[in-house]
């Protein structure tokens, strides 16, 4: 019986050593998936069959999201079926019905710019170019119809089914959950930069998929921005969109995105693609802040327009209004204020002493490609009631190496940095906020604990 | 005095372009190399060709069994290589500061490690076009231009021209240089036409709004308790676009001593902007600009060295020095 207890007591802590070391996944491991099996989810972007579907939430995800998806053809009415039951194959079930608001044809700037390029080309070249390359010269490719269906006055932490309809073809029914409002609990993802490494890319969208599988409490995944290299290009956010259909699970819940632009998603398709409209002839608004209920609120900011003016003035307005009645104030943009790799944009001088005088709790960052976890910062120093700064970025772009000698991500200091492609699980509890960096493989890369201010812990 | 002073801007100047390649993600050119051996290595071309197919429905198993064959964890050996090769490159810029600060005589290897410094700012800043992501990326090598001319000029002045024996004193050589108008008058058109294309590629962004200008100049006048609208800002923006190209054509057309002075003020207070507005940890931004405004301190210099041997000589090597 000794040797029994002491056997099974070596056995136990041989598998915590195991656990603790990583040698066990803690989520799903896709690092050795078949990336082709993956890649067979997708669906042709042909005809009118809605493809390239996402969800996105901009405004109040409580009640109100944007189905969105794309045909190759724009022939008939483009509609979305929705409901709380599931229609079971009949689309006169769903208790609603609604014609996609929005519309239209993707823009191809670089499209344009070619063509421009061939205007230009006297007769002769364009003979000569015939005489060498007789099948060379391929027709730019066509872009496909965008359409966007903005949902409002839904319930909160509510199922809802959906069926995307293009000139009377119908999609499969996929379903979502809309934001919790009176929680105590909120569960997100966070990542950043997929514009390089498509097959890695599918990788991590399988992840995502498979954590939502895992944990199904997660609500949205947080997108950092940098979709892909460059953002007037329309064969490049084409394959972003078919990869994005790999984060719907293998129930076909459709995976919310809360989305931020990267300083390589210039250009107009990015609104065409996150339903982000402009009033006139100006570009777009790309920051916006999100609220779940008063647990939990979101500020999305855009590093690629001037931080002070409008930009300072929302982010202030922001803030006063969100800090009193907010227990957790995050916020979200593209580049680093802290960075690990590179250096810190000019809007570091306006954000940092908004966030600290707001008792922001977190900051959501990516473009560096590393890992990185900083010490709570307020003044330029380590100091517990400090903004923690999260990111940079690995949802299938290489990645680079964090400069560790920087104060802020200092090991020794209670920091993180690192590499490898990851996506952050954030949960939010009424206590305490808890990010776990996952990697490609679902082991637990770094896990850290943010404790709930004392003033807004009653929220 | 022209000649120390050039050698204290390129040394300045090589420092600040040394610190973000030693001490933070490297090059323009770096990055982007290391770029396109990711993308050779992750071979996307045929993992693109295949996803196309498989978005056009055309697909067979043949594509999807192209994505298997996608290295995730190639050697990252080729990307060290360039990390070192950059890191040595990094280091080559601090000697050649210190180079250009301690040798005062002809001296062609040190010349050569100059001109190379110039190309390379124009390769760095092509480089910075290629990798995108910042607004008016396009306009980088333009941008650069001062700070691309100011070590070719140093490398003119060190490469021993003519007149120069080898350990001869620069001072005296660039005495003996007077009366070689072509090489007087292409010291002076390069520094100008550097000057020039700095100053025209600023003034349009100024123009078209840019808003790290516009952070620059909110941020730097809160420093003296100054808290500008935007409007304003803009406004400001516009016409410190206007008057940069109005130096830009002024720089071209004529060698006047006060055009010079406000472009070495205007260009240093600009280069110093990033330091106001974003802090002392940014101060290698505003050195490596110190040749847009510096530019014209050396010419200011070189002009007053050429009015002094005009004087001494009764002849004028470059045509329309008297107006100045």
């Amino acid at each position: 019986m000794y040797i029994c207890n002491k056997l099974s007591l070596a056995l136990l802590l041989t598998i915590s050593l195991l656990c603790c070391n990583g040698a066990f996944a803690a989520y799903p491991n896709v690092a050795e998936a078949d990336v082709a099996e993956i890649n067979k989810k997708i669906t042709p972007l042909v005809e009118s069959i809605p493809a390239q579907w996402r969800l996105t939430m901009k405004d109040d995800p409580t009640a109100m999201a944007t189905v969105s998806w794309s045909t190759f053809l724009p022939d008939g009415e483009h509609v979305l079926y929705y409901g709380r039951r599931s229609s079971a194959g009949d689309l006169n079930d769903y208790e609603n019905r609604v014609v996609c608001q929005r519309n239209g044809k993707y823009s191809d700037e670089v499209i344009k710019k070619k063509n421009k390029q061939d205007q230009a080309h006297s007769k002769e070249e364009q003979q000569q170019q015939e005489e060498v390359e007789p099948e060379g010269n391929q027709p730019p490719k066509p872009t496909a119809y965008y359409h966007h269906a903005r949902l409002s006055g839904l319930k909160p932490a509510t199922l809802y089914y959906l069926t995307m309809v293009s000139n009377g073809v119908a999609s499969g029914e996929f379903h979502f959950y809309t934001a919790p409002a009176d929680r105590n609990r909120l569960v997100f993802l966070h990542g950043g930069d997929s514009r390089t490494g498509i097959a890695a890319r599918s990788q991590m969208n399988r992840l995502i998929s498979e954590l939502v599988s895992v944990r199904p409490e997660i609500c949205a995944l947080v997108h950092g921005g940098d979709y892909v290299s460059s953002g007037h290009s329309y064969e490049q956010w084409e394959r972003w969109l078919s990869q994005n259909e790999l984060i719907t699970t293998d129930e076909n819940r459709l995976v919310p995105i809360i989305p931020a632009k990267g300083n390589h998603d210039r250009g107009k398709l990015i609104g065409e693609i996150f339903d982000f409209e402009s009033d006139g002839e100006d570009d777009p608004i790309y920051y916006y802040d999100i609220q779940f209920g008063n647990h939990l609120s979101m500020v999305i900011l855009d590093t690629n327009i001037a931080g002070t003016g409008a930009q300072e003035a929302f982010l202030t307005d922001a803030l006063a209004r969100l800090r009193p009645k907010t227990r957790w104030l995050t916020a979200q943009y593209h580049r680093p204020l802290y960075p690990a790799v590179k250096t810190a944009p000019a809007h570091k001088g306006v954000f940092v002493p908004l966030f600290e005088n707001y008792d922001l709790d977190l900051a959501l960052e990516s473009d560096g490609h590393v890992i990185k976890r900083t010490v709570p910062i307020r003044n330029e120093q380590k100091d517990t009631t400090g903004v923690v700064y999260v990111g940079e970025g690995g949802l299938g772009v290489g990645q680079r190496q964090p400069k560790i000698d920087r104060w802020f991500i200092n090991p020794e200091e209670g920091a993180y940095a690192g590499q490898g492609h990851h996506v952050m699980l954030i949960a939010a509890d009424v206590k305490m906020l808890t990010i776990e960096t996952i990697g490609m493989d679902g082991r637990v890369l770094d896990e850290s604990v943010i404790q709930a201010r004392d003033e807004y812990i009653q929220n | 005095m022209w000649v120390w002073l050039l050698s204290f801007i390129v040394a300045i100047q090589c420092f600040s372009m040394a610190k973000p390649i030693l001490l933070a993600d490297g090059s323009h050119a770096f990055r982007y190399l290391t770029r396109q051996v990711d993308l050779a290595q992750a071979d996307e071309s045929d993992v693109e060709r295949s996803l196309d197919a498989i978005i056009t429905g055309t697909a067979t198993e043949a594509d999807y069994a192209s994505f298997d064959s996608v290295d995730l964890a190639p050697s990252q050996r080729p990307q060290s290589i360039l990390r070192a090769l950059d890191h040595a490159w990094g280091a080559a810029l601090v000697l050649v500061g210190i180079g250009a600060l301690c040798i005062r005589r002809h001296h062609k290897p040190l010349a050569i490690l100059l001109g190379l410094t110039s190309l390379w700012c124009m390769v760095d800043s092509m480089s910075a076009v290629l990798n995108g992501g910042v607004t008016f990326a396009y306009l980088s090598p333009y941008g650069a231009a001062a700070r691309t001319v100011t070590p070719l000029l140093l490398a003119t002045v060190l490469s021993g021209l003519p007149t120069c024996s080898t350990g001869e004193r620069i001072s005296d050589a660039y005495q003996s240089l007077f009366g070689r108008r072509f090489w007087l008058n292409a010291f002076d058109w390069c520094a100008r036409i550097g000057i020039a294309v700095t100053f025209a590629s600023h003034g349009h962004k100024a123009v078209a709004g840019d808003y790290y200008f516009q952070d620059l100049i909110i941020l730097s006048a809160r420093r003296i308790g100054l808290d500008l609208p935007t409007n304003t800002t803009l406004t400001l923006l516009d016409w410190i676009g206007y008057q940069d190209v109005l130096l830009t054509f002024a720089v071209l057309l004529t060698r006047t001593r006060w055009v010079l002075y406000w472009i070495a003020v205007w260009g240093l207070i600009t280069a110093i902007s990033r330091i106001t507005a974003m802090g002392f940890e940014v101060f290698d931004l505003s050195l490596v600009r110190i040749a847009n405004g510096g530019l014209a301190l050396v010419l200011l210099a070189f002009y007053a060295w050429l009015s002094r041997c005009s004087s001494n000589q009764n002849s004028v090597p470059i045509s329309g020095l008297r107006f100045l």
